[in-house]
């Protein structure tokens, strides 16, 4: 590196500690004593929030020879502002909003160079370094107003439906940012907002103790969001020439659908409480986030733009597809566990299949299953020594099932499950593991996903937690790809980050 | 023919005996006359105890002059007092006794129910309506019971604003807060309909949602917890996860993990938070103790290096001695001891013993008086104490309640509710 990079990188490692140190003074005197709220203009605003850095390094090096995926400070913020509150009506503001810059690049030149040659340029780098859209600094807005058995939510909002964490099954309703390219991102960094109307009911001493839930999403269609080419983990491997990876994610941006009235989408659910046992039943119409190439029209247009020839059609398409959904979880006493589930088909227009495969856009049914199971475990030995801290453990198994798909080996048809494997269905277990020590001030956490069909991923986690406020946190990332470059996806990341 | 009507005229004779007697002695379906509230000195008893107090009233007690009223404090609380360079100069007030009398609709209905309430060979309570189920206990699962019945106003909200995780070892804290909205759709005394909500068709006795605010990572998170009336049933519990922005449903069988650093677990808050059936209970019996009562959160302190609540004042009463052993052989204590408030049921202390039989926690909880918006005094717990004695770490917890009557219905109390205010 050379002498004006180093002197970024220390302005930049200043303005780091610089602001952390001002954050630590409030605290000291108090001005940041998020416990209570703030007044403003007469009214309570309740605010919280993060400060984080995060640097994250490559144990393996791939052809581009890069060190340090990314190096990235993170500010989130989150606020309620209570504008009114009476005994019949509350009405609130609240945002959550999140900024951050990568200095990945400026302490990897291979990291810069990469995304500057595979992508687009200056343009793909400034993407790279700091939010840009609007609708990945301002995750959610919106204006809440309660009554006390209805409530009206308007504006920008990220929505969770489902029991499910690893696998999106019931919980399709927001697209998935990936830029931040971990294995198990921060959920607050996880997903792209939607301007929405969110209804709620909750009716007094209603059967079954039922409610509702409607969502209007009004055409302002949000595709999946990647990293940029050039970055290596996960996609774009091995690299492309001529940024043509680049240049097919900048097409899904652009075939995205129009903001008619045709791209209007909604859903609704609906809760309760039977046998001891919660559920709902949803149903969400909706479009593919991940743009699909279709065989004939996308795939021609698609090797137009490898070999260099004019683009004159949409490479991706978004189909419509309607998604049908049930969740139940439920407390069994006898084996000390809470079970969870999901069950959602898909159908109609939907085509499963990894962003950029060749794949015919058929009329397929897709069924997802879930099925969760909790529980608090006592360690011989060690439980009784950790003043009875048991460790809590969740294990998923996840199926996918096409429905009418069948692998034609004569004409080499094919569903791509994204993982090579070429049968109708597709079934991942996960596991979940977390500890706590010393009054939870060490915090160990091991996570692992395995795909019966294709990769293999491990996370471990160690978190310090001494106070309040200060969270130290390292983990190793370890993905098992098969045949695609082994071990290229493995990094270890480092984290501090003050709560607020 | 005389003969048949002399028969008769006895058969009617002892017929109008008998229903003389009915309206007289209306003895059928009617509960024994028992004089409620209890009081813990009367006559020559509380002679005695104001006699006691000319000397001790308004004194401070701490490790130098401790010895002089050991026999008035449990065993492990005169030891936390005694080892002040192992915990702390720790120092407590003498008030004198003042009767803490239940809102009259909690004595009303234990007198309408007494005597008729009984429990069974599993320790489940049959035949309980309202009030106190066992004014007159003579086993130990009647104090448990009327613990859990104890007189609390039907529908308030707790405020913790005060809430420490003191390294007494390293002299550190972590704060937490917290807000607790509390419901009684049955057994209800203290705001009309009594005893019971209508259109409770699953039975709830007690929902409480607790939403914290402290500290960061855990602010937004909230618990939904229901207690049954019927006592076989186990409870159910929900978790608002606000990082996920999902609901858990809660296994509430495993309530004996000890999570996020604090020393306690579901099974411990307010000394014994779980089914009163779970233990097997035995009277030890009464003991005059200097146990905390008339106090306020404002005035009480929490100082490093001190391992209790300071500035506290403790009364002498003559409260009730019961040992509990839980029907879980592997269960984390092997026994614990409970003493509770004659007056209001309140369980005022505890000491827990590890799977050894060595000494591992002690709770001690102060009561204070609180009004409602009728103008009515009610009394529950204002400070909290949790204190793991072997590692010398403490959770202290205090705050006070406000009468949120009407303010919340049923539907506020169901995981449909944590879905809809969840952030």
């Amino acid at each position: 590196m050379g002498g004006n990079a180093m002197k970024t990188i220390f302005c930049k490692i200043f303005f780091t500690v610089f602001t952390a140190g001002l954050l630590i003074h409030w605290t000291g005197t108090g001005v940041f004593a998020f416990k209570d709220p703030f007044k403003l203009f007469g009214r309570d605003l309740d605010v919280k929030g993060s400060l984080q850095t995060n640097l994250d390094v490559r144990t393996h090096r791939d052809v581009r020879d890069i060190q340090f995926s990314s190096w990235k400070q993170t500010l989130r913020v989150e606020g309620d502002y209570r504008i009114s509150r009476t005994d019949d009506l509350d009405i609130s503001l609240y945002a959550l909003a999140h900024y951050y810059y990568d200095f990945g690049g400026s302490i990897d030149d291979n990291q810069r160079d990469a995304i500057r040659h595979e992508d687009d340029g200056s343009h793909a780098l400034k993407n790279y370094r700091r939010s840009n859209e609007i609708e990945e600094i301002l995750k959610e807005l919106y204006l809440d107003i309660r009554g006390r058995t209805w409530e009206v939510r308007i504006g920008r909002q990220i929505v969770s439906w489902g029991e499910t964490a690893f696998f999106q099954v019931a919980d399709i309703i927001n697209p998935l940012d990936l830029t931040n390219m971990k294995v198990w991102p921060d959920f607050d960094d996880l997903k792209v907002g939607l301007w929405m109307v969110r209804l709620f009911y909750t009716p007094e001493r209603m059967w079954q103790n039922i409610s509702f839930e409607v969502l209007l999403i009004p055409p302002d269609f949000q595709h999946q969001r990647m990293p940029p080419a050039g970055h290596g983990l996960f996609l774009g491997n091995p690299p492309m020439p001529d940024n043509v990876f680049g240049q097919l994610i900048h097409h899904m941006e652009h075939d995205k659908p129009g903001n008619d009235w045709n791209n209007f989408e909604w859903g609704v659910r609906i809760r309760g409480y039977t046998w001891d046992t919660d559920w709902t039943l949803s149903y969400f119409r909706s479009r593919v986030d991940a743009g699909l190439v279709a065989r004939d029209r996308g795939l021609n247009q698609m090797l137009n733009l490898i070999f260099g020839m004019p683009v004159t059609d949409r490479i991706f398409r978004f189909p419509k597809y309607h998604s049908a959904g049930f969740t139940f979880a439920r407390s069994i006493p006898a084996i000390k566990s809470t079970v969870r589930g999901e069950m959602v088909l898909n159908f109609s227009h939907y085509q499963y299949g990894m962003p950029g495969t060749a794949s015919d856009i058929k009329s397929r049914k897709l069924l997802v299953t879930a099925l969760a199971v909790d529980r608090s475990i006592f360690v011989p030995w060690l439980t009784p020594l950790n003043r009875m801290r048991y460790l809590s453990a969740t294990i998923t198994w996840y199926h996918y099932k096409l429905i009418g798909h069948k692998f034609d080996k004569n004409t080499g048809e094919y569903i791509d499950w994204g993982s090579g494997n070429r049968d109708s269905s597709r079934d991942v277990i996960d596991l979940m593991l977390d500890y706590g020590f010393y009054w939870d001030y060490i915090l160990p956490t091991f996570m692992f996903a395995y795909d019966f069909n294709g990769t293999t991923t491990l996370s471990y986690v160690l978190k310090y937690a001494p106070g309040d406020h200060w969270r130290y946190q390292v983990s190793y990332q370890q993905s098992n790809e098969q045949g695609r470059g082994a071990h290229m996806q493995d990094q270890v990341m480092f984290s501090i980050q003050y709560e607020f | 023919m005389l003969k048949h009507v002399q028969e008769n005229k006895s058969v009617i004779a002892a017929l109008t005996v008998i229903l003389v007697l009915c309206f007289l002695f209306p003895v059928w379906g009617t509960a024994k006359e028992i004089p409620y509230p209890v009081i813990c000195y009367e006559g020559e008893e509380l002679q005695k105890v104001r006699e006691w107090e000319k000397k001790w009233v308004g004194k401070i007690i701490n490790h130098t002059n401790v010895d002089e009223v050991k026999e008035f404090l449990p065993e492990s609380f005169y030891m936390v007092h005694k080892n002040h360079d192992e915990f702390g100069p720790n120092e407590f007030t003498i008030a004198p006794y003042k009767q803490l009398i239940p809102p009259e609709g909690h004595s009303e209905w234990t007198r309408k129910g007494a005597g008729k309430v009984s429990v069974d060979k599993n320790g489940y309570l049959h035949d309980f309506v309202s009030g106190c189920p066992f004014p007159e206990p003579t086993e130990g699962i009647h104090l448990a019971y009327n613990y859990e019945c104890r007189a609390v106003w039907d529908e308030r909200l707790q405020w913790m604003d005060r809430m420490y995780l003191y390294d007494h070892r390293r002299e550190s804290t972590r704060d937490f807060a917290a807000e607790i909205h509390i419901l009684q759709p049955a057994e209800r005394t203290s705001i009309e309909p009594t005893p019971e909500l209508p259109d409770n068709p699953r039975g709830i006795r007690m929902a409480v949602i607790a939403k914290y605010h402290a500290p960061p990572e855990l602010k937004g998170i909230m618990f939904l917890d229901n207690q049954y009336h019927d006592r076989s049933k186990e409870w159910d519990g929900w978790m608002w996860i606000a990082p996920i922005r999902r609901i858990r449903r809660q296994d509430t069988t495993q309530r004996q993990d000890h999570r996020s650093g604090a020393d306690f677990c579901s099974d411990d808050q307010n000394g014994w938070f779980g089914r009163v059936a779970r233990n097997n209970y035995k009277m030890l019996g009464r003991k005059d103790a200097l146990m905390g009562r008339h106090n306020k959160i404002a005035d009480a302190t929490f100082i490093k290096g001190r391992f209790l609540w300071q500035n506290l004042n403790r009364e002498r009463i003559n409260a009730y001695v019961v040992e509990a052993v839980n029907k879980d052989q592997h269960y984390m204590y092997s026994k614990s001891i409970f003493w509770y408030d004659p007056e209001t049921w309140c369980l005022i202390y505890a000491d827990k013993y590890d799977r050894q039989g060595k000494l591992w926690k002690i709770n001690d909880f102060c009561q204070g008086e609180y009004t409602a918006n009728d103008g009515t005094y009610f009394y529950d717990v204002c400070t909290q104490l949790h204190a793991d004695v072997q590692r010398k770490h403490s959770t202290v917890a205090g705050g006070g309640f406000k009468d949120i009557k009407g303010k919340y219905g049923m539907s506020h109390y169901t995981p449909a509710e944590l879905n809809r205010i969840g952030r």
